[in-house]
């Protein structure tokens, strides 16, 4: 037996609460916005209810659910939406200089990856901000994992023109 | 920038907290939507039971009036049989004049006359056993 628990064996109330902040992180870093976000966690949710907790673990889950909000966040992106671009959060860092030119950094990183195509930012998400494995985000996106591998290059390198642009 | 500082703030992005008043919005509404849908399966549960309750009638109705059917079926076998019955049973009503009949066969095919029955006894050594053989006489 492993130490993750089966998910039949914990109620829906527990799965929500384990997971809608990864949920709803995904959600926004893809759309660009909290309102869409919010949508979409509370729509991935709902269908999670549907489908029922039949998963043999929490990895199993937690795979599903960004499927769906993946799949979810590029139904919602076809329709021509604003990347709305909100303060980011603080994070306790060492002066407040650093944290000014951090938090300036990450929104304009944040604007940067409003301007990729919609799968490459999910695979930028999935992989760089969640934390996923390549084989991971390939079995959310439905591509292969040299399909991923080149997404995420591709998308790193428009990245870094885009911010290097900028500084000049 | 590097790809490698792109990285790191990437990363960093994946600790920063959700907004609490986002988390709660949905999970409020998660909860609506949850209750709205188990309102709803109550409120089509009792329709969901008629509705079945209904075609087992139906299927019921269809289905009853094959069973009678063999006993209409007989029903006519039955009065046969007692109007066979009643005929042997109950004694000749009408007695006809005898030559009525005749005369209306011999009208339609003439009969031969008829001829006297031939009676052959035959005897055997046993003189408890008597053969008999009986002809028409044709």
């Amino acid at each position: 037996m492993t130490g993750i628990p089966r998910v039949e064996e914990i109620s829906f109330d527990r799965a929500v609460r384990t997971s809608e902040a990864q949920i709803l992180r995904t959600a926004y870093r893809v759309l660009g916005n909290w309102a869409d976000a919010e949508d979409v966690a509370q729509e991935a949710f709902v269908r999670l209810h549907r489908h029922g907790l039949g998963f043999p673990n929490e990895a199993g889950m937690m795979a599903w659910l960004y499927r769906v909000t993946v799949n979810l966040c590029l139904d919602r992106v076809r329709s021509p939406r604003r990347w709305e671009q909100l303060p980011e959060m603080r994070s306790e860092e060492a002066s407040a200089e650093a944290v000014v030119i951090r938090q300036d950094q990450k929104q304009r990183l944040m604007q940067a990856l409003g301007t990729l195509p919609t799968r490459e930012r999910a695979a930028v998400v999935l992989r760089e901000i969640e934390g996923l494995s390549t084989a991971e985000v390939a079995a959310i996106l439905g591509s292969s994992e040299g399909t991923v591998r080149s997404q995420v290059s591709k998308a790193l390198g428009h990245l870094r023109r885009i911010l290097n642009e900028e500084a000049l | 920038m590097t790809e490698d500082r792109i990285r790191e703030l990437l990363r960093e992005m994946h600790d920063e907290p959700v907004p609490a008043d986002s988390l709660a919005r949905v999970r409020v509404s998660v909860g609506e939507r949850m209750q709205r849908r188990s309102h709803a399966r109550w409120i089509w549960l009792p329709w969901s039971i008629a509705a079945v309750a209904v075609a087992i009638v139906c299927v019921g109705m269809v289905l009853l009036p094959r069973k009678p059917a063999p006993v209409q079926k007989a029903g006519p076998a039955v009065v046969r049989e007692q109007s066979i019955a009643r005929e042997v049973m109950s004694p000749p009503k009408v007695v006809k004049p005898a030559g009525y009949r005749r005369a209306n066969k011999l009208s339609v095919k003439p009969s031969p006359p008829p001829a006297d029955p031939v009676l052959i006894r035959i005897e055997t050594p046993d003189p408890d056993v008597v053969i008999l053989l009986v002809g028409d006489g044709g």
